[in-house]
């Protein structure tokens, strides 16, 4: 994780998760992965916006699955479908589960290669996206915020207002 | 460092780990010593675990502490012998000499040297000794009476004038430790002994090591450490083999447990898949797979329910400090009470038991200190000398109760609004109920030192008090009549906490239901349910007609439907003395469930107190089904 960190400021590159939802391919940095998970079942949770599809069972504990599908694509992820796994955050203690269609490989990218993503986010589906990376063979990979994807500032006002 | 400095380190901390054991039991066979000065098996007890400390501490190094138990030992026997008459300064040297061990401990464990501590306290035993110290000091002393009832729910049978009498039978050696079923305990005993040959083994090649030329160089301390240590396990080998003792707890790191608990949730849902693959082709499986196949699924289930209860443990240990607090306050503030313990064999999760220490300190304390008057006081309003203060606990629901319950003064409704108002807390007591105001109190800035002593005192630090209940979920709420006493009552969230659960389907969803939250459950006929002319549903069940929630609209899941055909079934609640129906669609199973957090968001869903994995390894969510009836009706 240090040599990560010390390479990223050497501009030697920084190692991100390409995973795909929908129709695009999302990148997000490794160190903000825990895991990834294939083999799941996911219990519906009533009464709650329909981008959290629900609970399942990790080692014991209970972890909530978020869909970025929905969030993104107002779409459902196909459960059925044999690649599609959860890869689960943990960002600033919060523990967190996303659902993907397919997890694709790890690669590395130099600063040079990300530009701003900020000329397409007016949209929905772009809402989220730092940045975009074209690769070699043309296609685009963008890059997620996962925080703000994820919520995970609300989650922790939440956690605040429900500790005082 | 070098391999000897780290082998005297390790010994050294597991000394550590077991001196805290020790120092634990010896307190509670000092407090039941005080009330039966007589027992002679308790003060063999007390003079064992000194001498197990005393040899212990002299192996590892701490000579400082081995010499203080030497004399603290030597103290007692005098006590034991009647060569010092025990009263209740002696009492107070027992206490001390436990607090200072305790204290010692601590020291070591941060790595400090404890020498000066123990000083104030061998001169207090050198007075005894001498007979320095004469009853005046008693003059003042409180007088404290204990018992130990054996009712589960106090609330109803323990009324305030009940007499107080002193209980004998008080558990010494087997508390503190999670409680074990004999299979339990045989599973354990097993592999103790199996560990216990290893470490005798590993001793072994010590004690060769020792017999090298190089152990010559080593300091003599630690040399000796060696060989005491070799000395010292031989016997306790034999004497296991002897005498087995049946459930003798050993001390096991929490992360171990979780560990446990972590992988086995993994092996539970992989043995439900591998019976969902097994179910495909059967018929071509010869039976003698299928049959351990099952024996299998019958000890992992066993496995499932026995390891669930290990991070467990009894809240005695937290009531025994409890009725030492009492005691000192009591005499701190020379009033005459009588401790009661409710409850006290009920068992929760270690880290909540572990957290309660602070808040029930403080509320004990303000119990005694600013709620039970002073024994004229209570002459004068025609009470009984001795003031009452009962520590309860008790299981209720999905919930953990805890009642601090005194009866002394009580709240005085007028002046907490009064400084309520002058505090500008609120504007005015219109309109609010007795309770929400002494709820008042646990309001940050209202806890002021002249309010501690103008109102009856309940002000000091309570909001400190409500906020570290608030970080276990959990609620605190007080009761009080003027003039009778008061009642802080506790609720906490059975995290990880066992119950038996009713498995309920919905929309072809699993949730669970807690036993102890409906009266009865049955078949609903079709032509019981009626609407009425307000659209209320109401349900007419065993001739009773209550208002009906149908659980099917209330949680309705995108996709679940409801099996057509299939009847419903109706769970029967009472909220607030009033019976409401809940209507679902089938009871699948009974379980025996442990309730766990979920996420923030998922816990704002109203009618849902947490989520549990079930048998196939699912999760299921847990109902709460008073707040559901609270959604639709007022309940007050």
């Amino acid at each position: 994780m240090i040599e990560d960190e010390k390479s990223q400021e050497k501009g030697l590159g920084k190692k991100y998760l390409n995973f795909s939802i929908g129709e695009r391919v999302y990148a997000v940095p490794l160190l903000k992965v825990k895991e990834v998970v294939s083999d799941f079942e996911i219990t519906p949770v009533p009464k709650v916006p329909s981008w959290f599809r629900g609970l399942i069972n990790l080692r014991g504990g209970i972890l909530s699955i978020i869909d970025l599908n929905t969030k993104l694509n107002q779409k459902e992820t196909d459960l059925s479908v044999k690649e599609t796994c959860v890869v689960i955050f943990e960002i600033e203690e919060v523990v967190i589960g996303v659902l993907v269609d397919e997890v694709i490989k790890v690669s590395n990218y130099f600063p040079d290669q990300l530009s701003s993503g900020d000329v397409i986010k007016s949209s929905n589906s772009n809402k989220f996206i730092e940045s975009v990376i074209k690769e070699e063979d043309g296609s685009l990979t963008f890059l997620l915020e996962v925080e703000s994807a994820l919520g995970i500032e609300e989650l922790q006002i939440l956690k605040e207002k429900l500790a005082s | 460092m070098s391999t000897d400095d780290e082998f005297l380190k390790e010994i050294q901390e597991d000394f550590i780990s077991e001196a805290k054991d020790l120092v634990e039991r010896t307190e509670s066979c000092f407090l039941n010593f005080e009330k039966n000065p007589t027992d002679q098996n308790l003060m063999s007890e007390i003079l064992r675990l000194f001498h197990n400390l005393k040899g212990s501490s002299k192996a590892v190094g701490f000579d400082h502490l081995a010499n203080f138990s030497h004399q603290a030992e030597d103290f007692l026997v005098a006590v034991r012998d009647g060569g010092i008459e025990s009263g209740s300064s002696v009492a107070d040297i027992l206490l001390k000499i436990n607090d200072t061990l305790g204290s010692s401990v601590q020291m070591l464990e941060e790595g400090e040297d404890p020498s000066d501590i123990f000083v104030p306290v061998l001169a207090d035993i050198a007075k005894v000794n001498s007979g320095e110290i004469e009853e005046n000091e008693t003059q003042k002393e409180s007088t404290l009476v204990f018992h130990t009832p054996k009712s589960e729910d106090f609330d109803e049978e323990i009324s305030w004038d009940e007499g107080a009498s002193v209980s004998d039978e008080i558990p010494q050696v087997k508390e503190d430790t999670p409680s074990m079923s004999d299979d339990e305990a045989l599973a354990l005993l097993q592999e103790m002994q199996q560990e216990s040959t290893e470490t005798v083994e590993s001793i072994g090649s010590i004690n060769f090591e020792s017999e090298d030329p190089k152990m010559d160089e080593l300091p003599p301390a630690q040399a000796s450490i060696a060989n005491d240590i070799v000395r010292e396990v031989k016997p306790v080998e034999t004497e296991k083999k002897a005498a087995p003792k049946a459930a003798e707890p050993i001390k096991v790191g929490l992360d171990k447990i979780d560990k446990i608990l972590n992988s086995f949730g993994e092996q539970v849902i992989l043995q439900s898949k591998l019976a969902h693959l097994v179910k495909g082709v059967s018929d071509v499986i010869p039976s003698e797979i299928l049959s351990v196949m099952s024996q299998l699924e019958k000890i992992t289930s066993d496995l499932q329910a026995t390891s669930m209860n290990l991070r467990m443990v009894c809240i005695k240990t937290v009531f025994n400090r409890m009725e030492r607090v009492a005691r000192e306050t009591a005499k701190a503030t020379g009033k005459k009470i009588v401790f009661t313990q409710v409850g006290a064999d009920s068992e929760l999760d270690k880290t909540i038991v572990d957290s309660l220490i602070d808040p029930l300190t403080h509320m004990v304390r303000n119990a005694i200190d600013h709620g039970i008057e002073t024994s004229e006081e209570r002459i004068k309003a025609g009470k009984n000398e001795e003031g009452e203060v009962i520590l309860g606990a008790r299981r209720q629901g999905g919930f953990f109760v805890i009642e601090v319950k005194d009866n002394g003064k009580g709240l005085s409704r007028e002046l907490i609004a009064k400084k309520a108002i002058e505090k500008g807390l609120i504007a005015s007591d219109e309109g609010m109920d007795d309770s929400e105001i002494y709820n008042l109190i646990f309001k940050n800035g209202f806890s002021t030192k002249d309010v501690a002593t103008d109102v009856s005192g309940r002000g000091v630090g309570m909001d400190v008090v409500r906020e570290m209940f608030k970080k276990l979920k959990g609620t605190c709420e007080i009761q009080s009549i003027l003039g009778e006493g008061s009642v802080f009552t506790v609720k906490l969230p059975l995290s990880l906490a066992l119950f038996q659960g009713t498995v309920i389907e919905i929309n072809g969803e699993k949730y669970i239901i807690p036993n102890s939250d409906f009266k009865e459950t049955g078949v609903v006929d079709s032509d019981g349910l009626e609407q009425t002319s307000s659209g209320d549903n109401v349900l007419k069940y065993k001739d009773r007609l209550m208002p009906a929630i149908s659980l099917n609209s209330y949680f309705p899941i995108k996709g679940g439907e409801k099996k057509e055909g299939t009847s419903s079934m109706v769970a029967v609640v009472n909220v607030a003395r009033k019976e409401y129906a809940l209507i679902f669609d089938e009871i699948l199973s009974q379980e025996r469930v442990v309730l766990k957090k979920l996420d923030v968001d998922v816990e704002q869903v109203k009618g849902v107190s947490g989520g549990t994995i079930l048998g196939d390894g699912k999760v299921a969510l847990i109902l709460e089904l008073s707040e559901i009836v609270g959604q639709f009706y007022e309940t007050g």
